[in-house]
């Protein structure tokens, strides 16, 4: 078996690769993918609390590439899906324990096992970035639409491109519809015009995700939010499916706009 | 190329396209070069019965003399006519006839190196005996560079003319290389090209650090432009002047963090987007948006301009000049169809639908805030 080695990165930090990651694993392990989501995060790990794993933690990444201990028994198994596994980051070491090489070889090894390997990539561009981006095949990107967030995705598109990640993929993380529909958030076409990449998905804002980061249970699990199910989506466009994207409108129902009109306008997320 | 392949021969022989090049082994010292090269010539005497040939010399520094020295053997040899010498593009940094040997110091990343405006380095010399005629099938390599089915190598340079370069070798000169009453279509400038598809494989790991290849040096064909135009206006001159720095094609997208610098003019077949920098000492064309930064005639050079199909940047610059876009909206809205240029008047820089790089622009709109 020959898995896809896939590294998901934005650049500025929290626009939600970590999130992002934990969907994804989980999603196309409910797909019936066997997958492996890496923590490329060390020193600052987060992985694991999103997907709920924290309590589980014996051996780390650094343990395995230093050889302390076997890459299975740095392998936690998910609470949900049989085939979903984590290798956590090291909390009390730096970006610098570890080498890309090292990273890579590892990979390597994983994808004989395994469909996917997700690599969750730390913000910024340097040592950690490197370390992660070395290793993977493909990236995919993840950036909120704000100005700050897709000029450093410019910038991270041009240094993935730089070491031969060509043709990364986009994922708009934390869509307001509604202030995209008043013209105060830049839209899905103005994105992917100044990047000029081709987007994976959109995912709406919404704290379905917030609480579920909260719970350790990734949003995919709760099939009424629509944050979820535009991960999913997305994670059938990853594995070559082809999705059409959802609309962006707000939801207009006459209860809506009744409550619009009176001011009790709760959540109006759309699926994207 | 396929330089690296030849270990055993000294020399091996290539067709590419209707050309055939001697490969000479770059590994071996030249001194054994010499003497294979005419054992080779001796042992296939009766290959060859006249025509062109080209030698490519793979990663080898030679210096002119040397070059030379191998031409003339091989035209002693074997009748042929070297036509053209070529060698792989790592080679053209440290050619010793180089003017000024800058050590190649590691690429920044994403910066684009260009090389000294008077390109002297020889990667492809076309340089012609006295006796031989000019013949047309002899000034072919320069047309190629218009044509598309062979475009050049981007490590290519064609020897310049005397007066640029003045030091050709004695008994040499070289060839009229294009026929000026005959040239079809005077205003195309041989443009470098540096883009992804056209990295040479064993240049720099990274597809963003791109050495765009020495320029190529000007033929006949500027100084018959500069003839025409010199009637016109002096300005057109200084700006034909600077025109004899070459342009370099920028294939892609520059993405932020991106700085591209050049002698001469830049054309990005893309955006520019907000955080890249595109420095020339000549004219900047963008066909696409242009939200980064970018200066034009760098060197002080006020005529030059920036032409953009769209112009959103912060701040752009002319020679000296600075504009500085309008902080509520991208640009004016009276001029926001169409390609634009930016120029300097009065000091200041005025943006203006584009109408032609010689037209005379009046008073646009101000590009200051």
């Amino acid at each position: 078996m020959t898995g896809r080695t896939i590294v998901i990165t934005s650049g500025k930090g929290g626009v939600g690769k970590t999130t992002a990651t934990a969907n994804l694993g989980t999603a196309l392990a409910m797909r019936g993918q066997k997958v492996v989501v890496i923590d490329a995060d060390i020193g600052l790990r987060n992985l694991d609390v999103i997907m709920g794993l924290e309590n589980r933690i014996v051996y780390d990444l650094v343990n395995v590439i230093e050889g302390k201990c076997k890459m299975h028994q740095a392998m936690i198994r998910d609470k949900h899906q049989l085939e979903l596994f984590l290798i956590p980051a090291a909390q009390t070491r730096d970006k610098d324990s570890i080498e890309p090489e090292q990273l890579r070889e590892l990979c390597e090894k994983l994808e004989q096992e395994f469909d996917y390997v997700l690599i969750d990539c730390p913000a910024g561009i340097e040592g950690g970035f490197k370390n992660a981006i070395g290793a993977a095949k493909e990236a995919i990107l993840v950036t909120t639409p704000e100005v700050s967030a897709i000029r450093d995705a410019d910038r991270v598109i041009g240094l993935l491109e730089a070491s031969e990640l060509h043709r990364p993929k986009l994922i708009i993380n934390r869509i307001n519809t509604n202030l995209v529909k008043h013209g105060d958030m830049m839209d899905k076409d103005d994105i992917v015009e100044l990047l000029s990449v081709e987007i994976l998905g959109l995912v709406p804002a919404d704290e379905h995700t917030i609480t579920a980061a909260n719970r350790g249970v990734p949003v995919v699990h709760d099939k009424k939010a629509p944050s979820g199910s535009a991960f999913l989506r997305i994670a059938a466009r990853v594995d070559g499916d082809e999705v059409p994207f959802m609309s962006l409108e707000p939801k207009t129902s006459i209860i809506d706009r009744m409550k619009g009109l009176v001011g009790l306008s709760g959540r109006a997320y759309s699926h994207a | 190329m396929t330089q690296n392949s030849t270990k055993i021969q000294v020399v091996q022989v290539s067709g590419r396209g209707i050309n055939v090049e001697f490969i000479i082994d770059d590994v071996v010292p030249f001194d054994q070069i010499r003497k294979g090269v005419r054992d080779y010539l001796i042992e296939n005497r009766g290959m060859w019965s006249g025509g062109a040939i080209a030698v490519n010399v793979g990663n080898r520094l030679t210096s002119r003399d040397e070059l030379n020295e191998l031409k003339k053997i091989i035209e002693a040899g074997s009748g042929l006519t070297v036509i053209r010498f070529s060698c792989s593009p790592e080679t053209m940094a440290t050619t010793p006839d180089a003017p000024d040997p800058e050590p190649i110091r590691p690429l920044q990343h994403n910066e684009v190196i260009i090389p000294d405006r008077k390109p002297t380095v020889i990667a492809q010399a076309q340089v012609i005996p006295d006796s031989t005629p000019v013949a047309p099938k002899i000034i072919e390599p320069l047309q190629a560079f218009r044509t598309p089915k062979t475009l050049p190598q981007h490590n290519e340079v064609i020897v310049p003319e005397p007066q640029i370069e003045g030091t050709l070798p004695p008994g040499m000169r070289a060839a009229p290389l294009i026929d000026r009453n005959e040239k079809p279509h005077q205003t195309v400038l041989p443009i470098n090209e540096v883009s992804q598809a056209e990295q040479p494989p064993t240049s720099y790991p990274q597809h963003n650090e791109v050495e765009s290849g020495p320029p190529v040096v000007e033929d006949d064909e500027q100084p018959l432009l500069m003839d025409e135009e010199r009637a016109t206006k002096s300005q057109q001159a200084s700006y034909l002047q600077s025109q004899r720095d070459t342009a370099l094609l920028v294939k892609s997208t520059c993405r932020s963090g991106e700085i591209i610098r050049h002698q001469g003019d830049v054309v990005v077949m893309g955006d520019v987007n907000p955080g890249a920098e595109v420095i020339a000492t000549g004219d900047i064309l963008v066909f696409g948006c242009l939200r980064g930064f970018a200066h034009a005639g760098c060197e002080g050079n006020s005529k030059a301009t920036i032409v953009a199909l769209s112009l959103g940047s912060p701040r752009v610059q002319i020679g000296p000049h600075v504009g500085v876009s309008s902080s509520n909206a991208a640009q004016p809205k009276h001029i926001d169809s169409g390609p634009l240029i930016a120029y300097v008047r009065r000091r200041s820089i005025h943006v203006a639908l584009f109408e032609g790089r010689f037209f005379k622009y009046g008073k646009g709109v101000l590009y200051d805030g």
